[in-house]
């Protein structure tokens, strides 16, 4: 009973780190929070879920495609929207992405209904047996497609020239930028990159809870408690924290009640800004640069 | 080599530079002195075209106009910043730092060879190259800035007073590293409100005073100049 809760906690905690590397991931390039993350996602999943019921596409066929249909629709974003912004205060980025988060969550609404439907699971519920316990397929699947992205992002930032530019952007932009790195193409890259990761995150909670133009609230919600627990602005720290989130409230909704499914998330957020703003994995170090 | 002409810039409302001509010669080390606030920064800053500014007229690297050119096209074209405040990497090694600093030319091609040039200007980096930047002294963050600079291969660096915070001794040996930069026929543009030494290791020198240039001329007699004696030099 406990393993089964614990991993499919731990498969719910990698939906929230995918959406919570989109977050960090545009927060450490731009400074910008983009609080449309889950609806970009959600539009992102209905697209391709047009892709599959209108245009009739297979779906190993929309699954390819959606990684980059997430590309897209992040640097489109970008351009139209942050990219006029560029030389105002952050705030005003941030406010715009509000905005975004409007736009999206009703233009979903409006295109594809405000009715929930089904999205076509991905992986068989079927569990299978490990190590004496029984897990759902499902949690695997949703478990192994998280670590592949995160492995392939630990690799984009450690051996490609655009992923050691990003890091140094985002450790100090004026100094990348005097090295010749192209800064306004490294907050394109961000959007696009946290924008596909984002609509994964969307394929994969779609077939659990309904395809809905508010399905992905409650998962931002997480996303963000998970990403403060990690302090913001770390991506292993998100990925920890998403997944201490994930079992947490899978234990919450077991032992305590289901009511405090999702609120817990709030009150995470508001205790480690409290008592621990830099996040409970990191160590503040002290600056002198 | 570098010359700048009728230079103008604003940060939205706020004019930073009035109209400012400069020349530096090839092979040379010119100084740009003046005090808190004058546009020596921005004027870097325009150079580079890494600031928020508005601006017009004219700048040439080498009969070339680069006004307005992406500031990876002009580092690209062999011209450097050193900016004020070092402005490393904190959380990087040195000697990451370092590559960086080869990052915008030749797709970082000849790292390594530029790598040892650059340990051999400042051997004391040599120990400390797999340390965080964020835990060195200013001083040795100061020839980490430098040493950064130099992995571009620049044919001309600027240097935003990089004397700023250190201890009178390390400042005489970072100029003297300037000069051995110099030495290896780089030309220099440095920015430095330490007037003394700036225009002892100098050739030539300019005085920037609230946006415009209200002195310039060879360093030696620049020095004897009774207004820059009162402004920049002070008694001792
Ligand atoms: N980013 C900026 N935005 C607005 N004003 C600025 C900015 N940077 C500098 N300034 C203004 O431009 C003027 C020149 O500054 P600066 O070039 O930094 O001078 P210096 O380097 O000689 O001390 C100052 O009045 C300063 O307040
Ligand atoms: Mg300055």
């Amino acid at each position: 009973m406990i393993t089964q809760l614990v991993a499919s906690g731990l498969a719910l905690g990698s939906i929230y780190a995918l959406l919570a590397l989109s977050l960090v991931l545009i927060h450490k390039a731009t400074d910008v929070v983009n609080f449309a993350q889950g609806e970009m996602a959600m539009f992102g999943t209905f697209i391709c879920f047009a892709l599959l019921t209108r245009a009739g596409l297979p779906l190993p066929a929309v699954l390819l495609l959606a990684a980059p249909l997430g590309v897209a629709l992040g640097v489109v974003t970008e351009r139209a929207t942050m990219r006029p912004l560029q030389s105002a205060p952050p705030v005003n980025a941030l406010i715009a992405t509000i905005g975004l988060w409007m736009i999206f969550h009703h233009a979903a609404g409006w295109i594809w209904g405000y009715d929930p439907v089904r999205f076509p699971s991905l992986f068989s519920p079927e569990p299978v047996e490990i190590m004496g316990a029984r897990i759902a397929q499902n949690s695997l699947g949703i478990i192994a497609v998280s670590l592949l992205v995160v492995v392939l992002l630990y690799l984009f930032f450690e051996f490609t020239r655009m992923g050691v530019a990003m890091r140094a952007a985002s450790m100090n932009r004026r100094a990348a930028q005097l090295m010749g790195v192209d800064v306004t193409r490294t907050s394109l890259v961000a959007w696009g990159l946290a924008s596909a990761i984002g609509v994964v995150s969307g394929l994969l909670i779609a077939p659990l809870t309904f395809l809905d133009f508010e399905m992905m609230f409650s998962v931002l919600l997480k996303a963000f408690a998970g990403a403060i627990l990690g302090g913001f602005n770390s991506l292993p720290g998100a990925v920890i924290g998403c997944l201490v989130i994930g079992v947490l409230e899978n234990l919450i909704a077991a032992y305590v009640s289901t009511a405090f499914k999702d609120t817990f998330a709030f009150g995470i957020i508001i205790l480690v800004l409290m008592f621990r703003p830099q996040g409970l994995f990191t160590r503040r170090i002290a600056k002198k640069v | 080599m570098l010359e700048v002409s009728n230079l103008s810039a604003r940060y939205g409302a706020i004019s930073a530079l009035n109209g400012v001509s400069l020349g530096v010669d090839s092979g040379r080390i010119v100084s740009l002195l003046g005090s808190n606030g004058a546009g020596k920064s921005t004027l870097l800053g325009c150079i580079t075209n890494s600031v928020p500014c508005r601006m017009s007229g004219s700048i040439r690297l080498e009969g070339e106009e680069i006004l307005g050119l992406p500031t990876d096209a002009i580092i690209s074209r062999g011209l450097v910043l050193v900016p004020e405040g070092r402005q490393l990497f904190a959380e990087l090694t040195v000697e990451e730092n370092l590559r960086m600093g080869a990052y915008g030319v030749d797709r970082g091609r000849h790292w390594r060879a530029d790598l040892d040039r650059v340990y051999r200007l400042f051997p004391r980096l040599v120990e400390r190259r797999r340390q965080a930047a964020a835990t060195l002294s200013g001083g040795e963050q100061q020839m980490v800035a430098i040493g950064r600079a130099m992995m571009a291969r620049p044919r001309i660096v600027l240097l935003d007073e990089p004397s700023l915070g250190l201890a009178p001794l390390l400042v005489r040996e970072i100029f003297n590293l300037i000069r051995d930069i110099n030495g290896q026929s780089v030309t220099v543009l440095l920015v430095e409100q330490n007037a003394r030494q700036a225009l002892r290791i100098a050739h030539a020198a300019y005085v920037l005073e609230k946006g415009h240039v209200t002195a310039s001329g060879a360093a030696d007699e620049l020095a004897r100049d009774p207004h820059v004696i009162e402004a920049y030099l002070g008694e001792a």
